[in-house]
């Protein structure tokens, strides 16, 4: 082996190493939440999940955030109304897929915002999607918060319907999420 | 190929495929405390109990046992089953309504009516419990929740109390009670027509 190709490849475990030196942080779940709000022909609905669990990884010391992952449980969401739940979760298939994933590890920081290109992981499909978010810096957390939508039948979802009509095509995310920094 | 050499390409390798692992590892470290989703809900009515509770007739018949598979199949046979009770909903709605009328033609000395009456009469009564039967021994929901407040599911199945109680007395008390008959039959209807409009989406 040449020393030019040692001298590479030791460059990229170097550089791989120093991803080690990571630090996490953990998402507050008492704080943080993902609502979605879905329309029909009749009226609106909201429904909230407070149980969202997410970790971060940064490199120490550094203003950049390497990886972001958030996992959620479709059982969680509450619309505080028992029937529409236990439907939703009939439609979503959640004894198939009973959980929602998002990673992304391409994470731009701005000034006061947050381009997130990560990828969903929701029934059964994979997509990419871009976030943007606010985000507030703290010494004690990171908080971000932002909007999003996605398109029921890109994830192979068929739509409920409520007096032989169907509910509109679109979910749109709300969401607050709190990382305590340790 | 030196001992070195080969020594340093194991290393190379073996962390370039543990870095590969970042993602999944990310998601092992969230400290999910993975419920399993349970296959029935907390509560359920006694009809459904009876045929597809954790010892109901289903299970113990051995037709259905409990497991993720069947649930998902009980799933599929619910929602066609709550789709009929809402059609069929509709239909005897329509029929209440032109009960009524005949009903009221009749209290008014047109007479010519009654045989008429009796037949949408009967025909309501039976696409009435046809539907409360698809519901109530429709496959159990996965989760039964208790909401805060007045929802519109707490709404339709008050309302069904009363409805159900009115249609058994509009029956019972349709030859021996005429002034009764018509109150139950009034109530009947009142309740019925808010329990189909208050259920929401």
């Amino acid at each position: 082996m040449s020393n030019k190709l040692k001298i590479a490849c030791s460059f990229i475990l170097f550089f791989n190493l120093s991803f080690a030196q990571n630090i996490n942080w953990k998402l507050r779940e008492s704080e943080s939440f993902i609502s979605y709000q879905a329309k029909h022909l009749l009226h609106p609905w909201k429904g909230v999940n407070k149980n969202v669990r997410g970790i971060v990884s940064k490199v120490d010391n550094e203003k950049k955030i390497n990886e972001l992952a958030i996992l959620i449980l479709v059982k969680d969401f509450d619309s505080n109304n028992t029937g529409r739940d236990a439907h939703a979760l009939e439609a979503l298939e959640v004894l198939s897929y009973p959980e929602v994933r998002f990673y992304s590890n391409s994470i731009e920081l701005n000034v006061d915002s947050v381009n997130i290109h990560g990828t969903f992981d929701f029934h059964g499909v994979t997509k990419n999607q871009t976030i943007i978010a606010e985000y507030v810096e703290d010494i004690e957390k990171w908080k971000i918060k932002g909007n999003f939508t996605l398109k029921l039948t890109d994830y192979n979802m068929e739509l409920p319907s409520f007096m032989m009509i169907k509910m509109e095509d679109f979910l749109n995310f709300e969401f607050e999420l709190i990382f305590d920094k340790y | 190929m030196k001992r070195s050499n080969l020594l340093f390409i194991i290393c190379f390798l073996l962390i370039q495929l543990m870095m590969g692992q970042q993602k999944e590892s990310l998601f092992n470290q969230i400290e999910l405390e993975v419920t399993n989703q349970e296959l029935l809900p907390s509560s359920m009515i006694f009809t459904q109990r009876f045929l597809w509770g954790e010892r109901g007739l289903m299970r113990k018949s051995n037709i259905l046992p409990l497991t993720i598979e069947n649930r998902k199949k009980e799933l599929q046979i619910r929602r066609k089953m709550l789709i009929a009770h809402q059609v069929i909903g509709y239909v005897t709605l329509v029929g209440m309504i032109a009960e009524g009328i005949l009903g009221t033609k009749l209290y008014n000395g047109q007479h010519n009516y009654k045989d008429t009456h009796v037949v949408i009469g009967n025909i309501t009564t039976a696409s009435y419990f046809t539907g409360a039967g698809l519901s109530l021994f429709a496959p159990p929901p996965l989760i039964s929740r208790k909401n805060k407040g007045l929802t519109s599911i707490k709404a339709h199945k008050w309302l069904a109390t009363v409805h159900f109680s009115a249609m058994i007395a509009t029956n019972v008390l349709s030859e021996s009670n005429k002034k009764h008959h018509r109150a139950a039959s009034y109530t009947l209807f009142g309740s019925y027509a808010l329990a189909v409009l208050s259920f929401k989406f």
